[in-house]
């Protein structure tokens, strides 16, 4: 009987769910990759809380932060892992189909 | 941080963050005038010594005052496809462009193609419709709507040119080119007042 359904329970990913995480996750799903300037410039964070938050999402597999040198200088890209990728399509996937059964 | 969360869009707003310096708007700008410059005091070494000059100096710009202000990016796939037919649109045309001079070059004669004879006498409107279309493509292309305004410009001052012969092309192309060079200069101006230098990755490790 429908009215007897047992209403489905979702697993948020809640690495990705944390607002700040979400924008920064956002970005690099868009883009192919991007240093922390660019991030910072793009997101508003301070550096401690880019460096705080991208270390997270690396712990969760989500990016993969590339140390290098540009001249004498320090340089770090950020890229979305294939993991990462795939737990925000879920997380997209999730989101649209909770926030659409809701009455109005 | 921003509470507020825009997520549509994201891609294009840092897109259009890479073209909001001005600096080819610079270049570009300043490639027309030094051509029209040359055309216009038959200095012929001055376009090739300004593009062997304004090329090294606008990566310089973007390497030092672009990247420490809003970092370095990779775009998709999808944009860099964009880039890559831009980069062969201008190829092709500057092969156009040297073909149609040896055309238009050659010594009148019975012989000649009356399309050739047509291209001698409108030389400043074909320039204009080749090189203000393709800035305009280019423009639409890479999704830069000022580029089109300037194809656009660049497109009226040559036509104006061959039909009035009021000014020369060389007068026609510097007069094109100058409000592209001046439009970059304020985006320039605006975009390091806008956005201050980012600390570097040393100074915030060394101040973390």
């Amino acid at each position: 009987m429908q009215g007897n359904r047992e209403p489905q329970r979702v697993e948020i990913d809640r690495v990705i769910h944390e607002p700040a995480r979400l924008l920064l996750v956002a970005h690099l799903y868009v883009l192919e990759s991007a240093d922390y300037v660019f991030l910072m410039q793009n997101t508003d964070f301070t550096w401690g809380n880019l460096s705080s938050h991208l270390s997270k999402l690396e712990e969760a597999g989500y990016v993969e932060i590339v140390k290098d040198f540009v001249g004498r200088k320090p340089h770090t890209m950020v890229k979305l892992t294939p993991a990462g990728r795939q737990a925000f399509d879920t997380y997209r996937r999730q989101m649209k189909g909770l926030l659409a059964d809701l009455p109005e | 941080m921003s509470n507020e969360l825009f997520l549509a869009g994201l891609e294009k707003r840092a897109w259009l963050r890479v073209f909001e310096d001005g600096v080819w708007d610079i270049e570009i700008g300043l490639l027309f005038v030094s051509l029209g410059a040359t055309i216009a005091t038959d200095w012929g070494a001055l376009a090739p010594i300004a593009a062997a000059v304004l090329t090294p100096a606008c990566l310089g710009l973007k390497l030092w005052i672009t990247a420490p202000r809003i970092g370095h990016v990779r775009f998709a796939k999808r944009r860099v496809r964009r880039v890559e037919g831009v980069t062969w649109l201008l190829a092709g045309l500057a092969l156009l462009t040297s073909v149609l001079v040896v055309v238009a070059g050659r010594a009148a004669g019975s012989a000649t193609p009356f399309w050739v004879d047509w291209v001698r006498h409108h030389f400043a409107a074909v320039l204009g419709a080749m090189w203000g279309g393709t800035l305009a493509l280019a423009g639409g292309i890479l999704r830069v709507p000022r580029f089109c305004a300037y194809g656009l410009a660049l497109l009226v001052a040559l036509v104006v040119s061959d039909l009035t012969g009021a000014y020369s092309i060389g007068s026609a192309l510097m007069i094109g080119g100058s409000p592209m060079a001046l439009v970059g200069a304020v985006l320039l101006v605006l975009f390091v007042r806008r956005h201050p230098r980012r600390p570097s990755e040393e100074g915030a490790d060394a101040g973390q």
